[in-house]
């Protein structure tokens, strides 16, 4: 599906929808966003181009691994619940960093754990949309 | 405490990976272990002699009440002493048996991992740490038994045995649950057994008492769970020795005599175990008697004996109690040795079979002689402890007042009759007649193997000379954990006189002699193939598996559509249930329609509703999706209009993102199918039932949770307990980030399988 408005529009989309995916992310604490949210649209422009130019034209130009990335991701999720075990409180509890770090907030383990939804997210969409669009 | 439980695991991991290489260091070191570790235990009896009790905790799961907690009183002592020093024995047996398999290593391994799970199971404090090691101890059985796994019988019987004791082990869980939700008391043995009579007020008593029964029926093989015990004798011999005599089995038996104080005086729980404990007992002999395979005559036997054990615990008081706990000893050592005995005539004759062997007293003189005593102490020849046990559960039950307890008594008499018989059986045959192997060259086995059962074998005949000074004061004190307020009074002696229960004990020993020389007669009965366990255990195995067909087939048939119908049906069935059930509280009120509907509200009803008009006449895919879409955004608008964003935000991209995975894969999708009216008004009505639960639900739930503690929870703490202000991703990352996990666990899980489908290459018949 060939389509030149699409392709040349996508030059431009990517990286605004990556841009808008982690600010998205990165708010979702105290606003509307998070890490589900941001890996839907971090994998839109992934999606289009995809369907622009086919698995291979995609995969030439993006070098992703998206059952690694959601591997990954789950890996990351359930580590950052682990943390806590080590520490001698039930799986899964929060731990914060006191300090504010600029422009993020505070970072504590749900960040890691929400970073894992969002590999998770964009890494099964992205495989599903790869799968389907491999001739 | 929990160290020597730790110990033995990281012995079976030692011994899995070090045994080929090291074999005689890591054996070295395991013996030590071993000793080290009934040297430890040892030196809690002068404390557990005085009567108290060492409990040690290590938190798992505080906030459900669940521990590593441990427990030693006189009843674990007990038991982590057999299980330790039977497996300090049957270690070394097996180290000579096991030299010449390859598979050694693993071996040793499991039986180690095996005992770990069975000390941890009687030393644990805690219902549902004891349950995680029962479940360990069916697991390791599981892999025991199934040692020759290029045998397809010993396949068979370690799944048999699974299916079983682990099937048990669910009803266990469930009782155990009902025992913490009855009481109150959470999961805590020791509060648990502070006080007894909490369980009797709750309404759980019945169903709790039946689900642990079966539990422990299951596990200690009794009637009618029986028939995996001799199937498992395809295991490795000095496997039968270890499980089924001296612990695994007896797991269940220690089980309710943990719990008996809890339940003690409930008539479901003394005629249950009564009943069960008596016909197994009865039948568990009789079935020996008729067997030709020493193992299997040993494994009918035990089974036998554990029926004694239930049944005594049935009829319950202090001194049935205390005639069973030297019985658990004296079966012990004697079936022990025993087990350990036909494993080195197998593997000295190459059979089993009592017609095919003969003039064994002279080839191998020492196996004969451990056979000798320890039968002995079976059939319950004075002097040995066989017979102070004997003796104890004939007097405990004739001076007994429930009114089962003579009937008992007469099948004790009976099964005792039937022991004596096949002890004469084993011995006249297996040794003393002289038959086809008088000219074969059988050796001795080697000296660990005689080594074991000798000691077992004595220990049983230097015991029952002596039993006050040897073995009362363990197990005075075993027997005074069932009954923590009363003083212990067991007073064990070989000779008590010329008394009726000495009479009895001679009786039984003349109508064993009299069963024997019957032996042509009894072991001519038939039984019907149709009423063996084992013939119905099969029955229940197919009756499943094509259960298992028959739903896939009707079910899994192909069809996309049908698989999502079935769900939506079930779906909406399951949701209509407790929606009729509850009608009363939520009538609707009657303004209800005309309340404060806005503009835009209206805006997206009447969107959604030509659209589903449309979606009816059309019949292209590319339509239909299109107007998917404007359903889908309809219900984004929605979800704003209703202060969701998050909701919004999320239903909008998975809106995006579904048109363009339909729009992808769309010119691959095959030409509209459904053309049948008929097929049309099936789907029809499964889609309006199906929108009519979701509508009602929707409705009920909004109308019921205006008060809900959950939604002021979550709005109070998002900011100071999860440091956000949005308290929809504080759920979701924080508060119940375990869920969130799970989720995306799921979504693996779609995209491995979705890989697997699309990347499935259609089977050809033709290769």
């Amino acid at each position: 599906m060939k389509t030149l408005i699409l392709s040349t529009l996508l030059k431009v989309l990517t990286p605004l929808f990556i841009g808008f995916a982690l600010y998205m992310f990165f708010r979702g604490h105290n606003n509307p966003g998070g890490g589900f949210i941001a890996g839907l649209i971090a994998s839109i422009p992934f999606m289009l181009h995809a369907m622009v130019f086919g698995y291979e034209g995609t995969t030439r130009v993006f070098k992703i691994k998206p059952k690694l990335l959601a591997s990954i991701g789950l890996l990351l999720a359930l580590v950052s619940g682990l943390f806590s075990v080590f520490n001698g409180q039930p799986f899964m509890s929060p731990i914060w960093i006191e300090e504010t770090v600029p422009l993020i907030g505070k970072i504590g383990t749900p960040i890691f754990f929400d970073l894992g939804v969002f590999l998770v997210v964009f890494g099964v969409v992205l495989q599903i949309t790869f799968l389907l669009t491999e001739e | 405490m929990h160290y020597i439980i730790v110990a033995i695991f990281a012995g079976s991991l030692l011994s899995a990976f070090g045994y080929r290489r090291y074999s005689k260091a890591v054996f070295a070191g395991l013996v030590l272990t071993l000793l080290g570790i009934i040297g430890y235990l040892f030196q809690w009896l002068p404390d557990i002699l005085q009567g108290e009790r060492v409990v040690s905790t290590i938190s798992w799961i505080p906030s459900l009440g669940i521990h590593f907690s441990f427990l030693l009183d006189g009843l674990s002592l007990f038991f982590a002493l057999l299980i330790t020093v039977f497996g300090l024995l049957i270690l070394s047996y097996s180290h000579r048996y096991m030299a010449k398999s390859a598979e050694r290593p693993a071996f040793i391994g499991y039986l180690l991992f095996f005992m770990g799970a069975m000390v941890g199971l009687v030393l644990s404090a805690n219902l549902i740490s004891l349950f995680l090691f029962w479940e360990l101890t069916s697991f390791s059985s599981f892999l025991l038994i199934g040692f020759h796994h290029h045998n397809e019988a010993a396949r068979r019987a370690a799944r048999q045995s699974l299916l079983v004791t682990a099937g048990g082990g669910l009803a266990l869980m469930a009782g155990f649950i009902l025992l913490s939700i009855g009481t109150g008391g959470g999961y805590d043995i020791v509060q648990l057994l502070a006080q007894p009579k909490a369980m009797i007020d709750s309404p759980y008593l019945h169903a709790a008492i039946l689900l642990i029964a079966i539990g422990a029926f299951t596990k200690s093989a009794q009637f009618p769970f029986h028939f995996w015990l001799p199937n498992a004798m395809a295991a490795p011999t000095p496997v039968s020795a270890f499980l089924h005599s001296a612990t695994m089995v007896k797991a269940g038996v220690y089980l309710i005599f943990r719990l008996h104080p809890l339940f003690e005086g409930v008539l479901l729980w003394e005629y249950l175990l009564g009943i069960t404990g008596a016909v197994t007992m009865t039948w568990g002999a009789f079935k020996a008697f008729r067997q030709d395979d020493i193992k299997r005559i040993l494994a009918y036997t035990t089974i036998s004996a554990l029926g004694i054990f239930f049944m005594m615990t049935g009829v319950g008081g202090q001194e049935a109690i205390n005639a069973v706990m030297v019985y658990v000893l004296a079966h012990a050592l004697y079936k022990g040795a025993l087990f350990l005995a036909a494993g080195n005539i197998d593997q000295q004759t190459g059979t089993r079979n009592i017609s095919d062997l003969s003039d064994l007293a002279r080839k191998m003189p020492y196996t004969a002689g451990a056979v000798i005593l320890s039968t002995a102490s079976m059939a319950g020849v004075i002097p040995f402890l066989g017979f102070v046990g004997k003796e104890s559960l004939y007097h405990a039950l004739y001076h007994h007042s429930q009114d089962m307890a003579l009937l008992y008594l007469g099948l004790l008499f009976l099964a005792g009759a039937f022991f004596t018989a096949v002890t004469l059986e084993i011995i006249l045959h297996a040794f003393l007649k002289k038959g086809t192997l008088r000219a074969d060259p059988i050796k001795e086995a080697p000296f660990l193997m005689v080594l074991a059962p000798l000691l077992l074998a004595v220990l049983g005949l230097l015991t029952g000379l002596m039993p006050g000074l040897t073995v009362e004061p363990l197990l005075k004190w075993a027997a005074a954990s069932l009954y923590p307020a009363d003083p212990p009074t067991m007073q064990l002696k070989l000779w008590h006189g010329f008394n009726l229960v000495l009479l009895l004990s001679a009786l039984t020993l003349v109508a064993g002699v009299v069963l024997y020389l019957w032996r042509k007669g009894i072991q001519r009965l038939r039984q019907p193939y149709w009423l063996k366990a084992d013939y119905l255990y099969n029955q229940c195995l197919s009756a499943t598996e094509s259960l298992a067909r028959f739903s896939t087939d009707t079910l899994q048939n192909g069809l996309l559509r049908n698989y999502i119908a079935i769900i939506l049906l079930t779906f909406s069935v399951l949701l209509v249930f407790p929606l009729v059930e509850g009608r009363a509280a939520y009538a609707i009120p009657s303004d209800f329609l005309l309340r404060d509907l806005q503009i835009y509200e209206v805006v997206v009803l009447i969107f959604v509703t030509f659209a589903v008009i449309f979606l009816f006449k059309t019949r292209s895919r590319l339509v239909v999706t299109a107007t998917f879409g404007i359903i889908g955004y309809s219900i984004a608008l929605a979800y704003t209009v209703f202060s969701a964003p998050d909701v919004a935000i999320t239903q909008f991209l998975a809106e995006t993102l579904t048109l363009i995975l339909l729009i992808i894969i769309l010119h691959r999708l095959p030409s509209y199918t459904l053309k049948k009216p008929i097929a049309r008004i099936k789907y029809l009505t499964v889609s309006l039932l199906f929108g009519a639960a979701m509508a009602v639900t929707a409705f009920v739930m909004l109308h019921q949770s205006k008060d809900s503690d959950l939604e002021r929870f979550f709005l109070e703490n998002s900011v100071s307990q999860g440091k956000g202000q949005n308290a929809v991703n504080v759920i979701l990352v924080d508060f119940r980030a375990l869920d969130t996990l799970g989720e995306i666990t799921v979504l693996m899980i779609t995209m491995i399988g979705i890989i697997g489908l699309l990347t499935l290459k259609p089977f050809s018949p033709k290769r």
